[in-house]
């Protein structure tokens, strides 16, 4: 274990200019010093403990699976003969920490390595590392809070050692990849590590004021190791001393930091200052630092967002399948570009976190609900709820969420409590508390707070933070029991005044079986507000729900001068719905009969209008008229125009969009009616392996589905067995595949070689911007597509071909 | 090292790449440019860094040229950062033809980071009495993409800027750009490569025009 007993350790300063000045020569992978010359860097550690380091770092920041490819020794070697060598110099002065540095591979989704693939990488460092017994494990210089997350659960979860972490920040409090220190802080806390702080990329100057929001977001202990300044950008030269650097880092000590330190540029000097004021200060005593108490705040967060529970957090519930039938049908097809837009479009309505649930039946949620946690957070940094009662699930979605999420749910029952808390506790999430148990849903307050009391305490027993926990004291329905609701009110108002946790609720349940629900809700939720309610479950698209939250937070104050409430609702005419709004402002615009026709909207790209004139269509005419007479013609218009320059490609796809509309209309209309869909073959569409440019392959989904063919899209960066699998299960003939890079062409020739051993038959259409006809046809292609509409008719071709 | 960013997008190029070349942007185009323009100065936030080599061994008869009667390369990279990227995934699902503006932008827009960048390096280097070709960049006439790996390398730019590249040779962040330039105490420009040893000869629409990339 670390001891913290208030004193300030000393940990080391830069390996990398140590060890040339060494005079040794350094090979492209320094890290083979640790083998080849090991008292080299026996020697660095000596020097640094010689001036005072505590802690030293193991010379193993390049080792990773990735980096040492090539330097003729395996990562295991490396790390191990790293370990030996910082174990020699310390002896019984100093302590070893196996030091972890970044993969230098771009997690997934901006880039192509997939967090598993993280994990395993690190996983591989962490067990040869704790094989030689350092005494601790420090994860250094990340900047992607995601690859944080896989080094941390590696670490964890293959030793039994301490780990502390630190980022690397810019000026203004994030990382490259946008992580903010509190999001940093909320997020390591939970994992279970022993300290988090800030090194690299700045110097002490710069830190320090880095240093104090970091001291202010956590209570975990901290530490920081600069740079000596900041570097000449030309030479690399760092531009402070080490007096300089000691005189600066004399205002961290009032931070109570529990190691200081220094980064590049640094040497056993700067730590020879170090542990001057360190011990300055020990002399001192710690009489005078008066620990003031503080309220830990409750909140969650993505890598960007941070949601802290000191207002009235709205809850997006639209991506729950219950009772959404088009939401069902998408997460049964896979269609995950449906489930993005409604994960997307709450965020832009208001909603400050969204809850993500896949139970419908016939779906693994076990394997569906990390893919889809995984995908919204391509889309939007809001936190996100898991909501299963699937216990693998949860536990498989929480650990490729990036952040500290909420779970939804555990309740009084033992066996849930049993299976529930601990993943609170193992991956730091906060969670809903329902106050129910094994005898159902108590009808009394008096019970329900029973209820929840029993939850707190299980929770504090097993480790979760008591205030992590959310209550939710559940809402029944007013028209089966309808004095049911003056309990639940009353249960919210207990919770908040005798445990002082947040409340949550799921409010349409309410109005249940009765008439105008809008009216039951919205009063509904401004009681609960009232009596204590923190967190509303609720359709961020409802914009009377959202207007009685925003004026709720005026009418307490919360929203200060009203600010909030005066830039959103200046002009809000009260009682008007949305869609009335809507249809409203198409009739201002003058609208003729000619505008409203289909043509006319889809050439226009509007998307409401083109869904509204083809519902107009539909009173007199079938499902296959509109498309072969109206949707589809209006479409090929577009198509002359843009084959011929009259019209250019964005034009084009937002009249592919509008066409769309109208076609999810067609589409309801014979489910409603029982009809065959129209479809004229299934597509398997995919960029290939090694790429994560996309937009070329949208755009081709987009327009041939259109012309009424079934994609199967597999998004980006996608391995050929992938393809081939999807194929084969869906039962497909055509495979479209795209590749922007001339590096990622090889890779779309293997993929057309696999789907071809599989099936010779099958026809592969192939695009993208550095392919050419005849390379398409080198590699095996039987159509090159050099847009949207050449990939129409290439797929009609093959469709002819196959019949 | 934080870039500056230009007061705006290159309007009739980003115009020009919407259009193939083959008009004017009409009103719809025109409207999407500026939404995308305010979303990309909105989420760059762009970076660069530089540093001065002897080694002047680059793959590739084109840069070979290009660095004639160099003694000394500048070694360049820049990107507008992980934001850019985030926000196109996000616009695809949400608005492809937004998508396919603001992706067209912001490949122009780090082009004209990396013009002022450029110009800054050069100002140092002309201070110095010495002089700068134009830059060149991997992948541009028969230098290979994987060269970037080099630059990479010895700019330390995962560390520096947050660039890095995937098993399959893209940078990452994706609006990113590497480019060496050539010194010398005696004044070079530098030359282009010509169509003989690019890759991309056979296919090239400039070059069935009549036309080169310089042209710009």
């Amino acid at each position: 274990m670390l001891i913290n007993d208030g004193k300030v350790r000393l940990l080391d300063g830069g390996m990398g200019t140590m060890l040339q000045r060494s005079g040794a020569v350094i090979p492209d992978v320094p890290e083979v010093l640790n083998i080849e010359a090991p008292e080299v860097v026996e020697n660095v550690h000596r020097q640094y403990i010689e001036a005072g380091s505590d802690i030293v770092y193991t010379n193993t920041f390049g080792v990773n699976r990735f980096k040492t490819e090539g330097s003729g020794y395996t990562v295991d070697e490396l790390v191990k003969g790293a370990v030996r060598c910082a174990k020699n110099a310390c002896g019984e002065r100093a302590k070893a920490a196996l030091d972890i540095g970044p993969l230098g591979k771009m997690l997934e989704p901006a880039g192509t390595l997939s967090f598993e693939e993280a994990y395993d990488a690190f996983a591989e460092i962490v067990k040869s590392g704790a094989a030689e017994g350092p005494e601790l494990i420090v994860i250094e210089t990340m900047t992607d809070l995601y690859e944080m997350k896989a080094a941390v659960l590696a670490a964890v979860e293959n030793s039994d050692l301490p780990v502390i972490c630190s980022m690397s920040f810019e000026k203004d409090g994030r990382t490259f990849t946008g992580c903010s220190i509190e999001a940093m802080a909320a997020t390591l806390e939970g994992l279970g590590v022993s300290a988090v702080g800030i090194n690299c990329s700045l110097g002490p100057d710069e830190i320090l004021p880095l240093a104090k929001r970091l001291r202010e977001a956590t209570d975990l202990p901290t530490f920081f190791k600069p740079n000596a300044g900041l570097p000449d950008p030309a030479t690399g030269e760092y531009n402070i001393s080490a007096e300089e650097f000691t005189e600066i880092m004399k205002s961290y000590l009032e931070l109570e930091p529990m190691f200081i330190g220094g980064c590049c540029g640094t040497d056993p000097d700067f730590i020879r200052g170090l542990r001057r004021i360190a011990d300055e200060d020990a002399a001192q005593g710690a009489c005078e630092k008066n620990k003031e108490e503080r309220t830990r705040p409750v909140r969650i967060c993505s890598a960007t967002k941070v949601v802290t529970f000191d207002h009235t957090v709205v809850c997006g519930e639209r991506l729950n399948p219950t009772g959404k039938k088009r939401l069902k049908q998408a997460l049964l097809d896979g269609d995950m570009n449906y489930v993005l837009k409604q994960a997307i479009l709450q965020d832009e309505e208001g909603a400050e976190m969204l809850d993500i649930n896949v139970g419908v039946p016939g779906i693994d949620e076990v394997s569906v609900l990390p893919k889809v946690v995984k995908a919204v957070q391509t889309v939007t940094n809001l936190p996100l709820q898991i909501d299963s009662s699937n216990a693998a699930a949860v536990e498989a979605a929480l650990r490729v969420y990036n952040g500290k999420a909420i779970i939804n749910s555990v309740n009084g029952e033992k066996a849930s409590m049993e299976k529930i808390l601990p993943l609170a506790k193992k991956y730091g999430a906060c969670v809903i508390g329902l106050t129910l148990d094994e005898d159902g849903i108590p009808e009394s307050t008096e019970k329900r707070i029973e209820v929840a009391e029993k939850i707190l305490d299980e929770a504090e027993r097993i480790g979760v933070p008591r205030e992590d926990v959310i209550i939710d004291c559940l809402t029944l329905t007013a028209s089966a029991q309808q004095e049911g609701v003056r309990q639940t009110l009353n249960a919210i108002r207990q919770v908040k005044e005798r445990f002082g946790n947040r409340t949550a609720l799921g409010v349409s349940n309410i109005s249940f079986g009765l008439p105008s629900r809008p009216l039951v809700n919205k009063t509904f939720l401004v009681m609960a507000l009232e009596c204590g309610l923190d967190m509303p479950i609720i359709d961020p698209g409802n914009d009377e729900m959202m207007a009685a939250v925003a004026t709720f937070e005026m009418l307490v104050a919360r929203d200060k001068n009203a600010v909030k409430y005066i830039e959103k609702y200046s002009d809000y005419e009260v009682g008007r719905t949305s869609s009335a709004a809507a249809s409203e402002a198409k009739s201002e615009g003058g609208q003729t009969a000619d505008e409203g026709s289909v043509f006319y909207t889809i050439e226009k790209g509007l998307e409401e209008e083109t869904a509204l004139a083809t519902r107009e269509l539909l009173k007199e005419h079938d499902e296959l008229e509109i498309v072969n007479d109206w949707l589809i013609p209006a479409l090929d218009k577009i198509g002359k125009g843009f084959e011929t320059g009259k019209i250019f490609l964005p034009q084009m796809i937002q009249a592919a969009t509008a066409a769309q509309a109208g076609f999810e209309v067609i589409k309801e209309s014979m489910n409603a009616s029982g009809g065959e869909q129209i479809s004229l073959g299934k597509v398997i569409i995919a960029t290939v392996k090694g790429d994560v440019h996309d937009i070329g392959k949208n755009i081709v989904k987009v327009i041939m589905e259109n012309y009424g063919f079934d994609m199967i899209d597999l998004g980006k960066d996608v391995p050929p067995e992938d393809i081939v699998k999807a194929m084969i299960d869906n039962d497909a003939d055509i495979v479209g595949l795209s590749a922007l890079m001339t590096t990622t062409l090889p890779s779309m020739e293997e993929t057309i070689r696999q789907v071809k051993a599989v099936k010779p038959e099958a026809k592969i259409l192939a695009g993208g911007a550095v392919l050419t006809e005849d390379y398409a046809k080198t590699i095996g292609a039987d159509y090159y597509c050099k847009d949207a509409m050449k990939a129409v008719e290439a797929a009609k071709d093959a469709v002819g071909a196959a019949q | 090292m934080e870039l500056k960013l230009p007061e705006r997008i290159d309007r009739e190029r980003w115009a020009r790449m919407l259009t193939g070349g083959r008009g004017e942007a009409g009103e719809r185009e025109t409207l999407l440019m500026d939404e995308c323009e305010k979303m990309l100065f909105d989420a760059a936030r762009p970076k660069g860094t530089y540093a001065f080599s002897d080694d002047l061994s680059f793959e590739g008869k084109s840069i070979r040229r290009h660095l004639e009667g160099c003694t000394a390369a500048v070694l360049m990279a820049a990107t507008l950062g992980r934001a850019v990227d985030d926000r196109l995934m996000r616009l695809e699902v949400r608005d492809l033809a937004a998508g396919v503006v603001y992706d067209t932008g912001a490949s122009l827009l780090a082009e004209q980071v990396c013009d002022i960048f450029e110009e800054e390096i050069r100002a140092r280097v002309e201070e110095e009495g010495r002089y700068m070709t134009g830059r060149f960049s991997p992948g541009y006439g028969d230098m290979p993409l994987t060269q970037q790996r080099k630059l990479m390398q010895a700019l330390d730019a995962e560390r520096r800027i947050g660039l890095t590249l995937s098993e399959s040779g893209l940078m990452i962040p994706l609006k990113s750009i590497t480019a060496v330039c050539g010194t010398s105490d005696r004044p070079v420009t530098g030359s282009l490569a010509t169509c003989d040893e690019c890759a991309l000869r056979s296919e090239c629409e400039l070059r069935k025009a009549g036309k080169t990339c310089a042209d710009k």
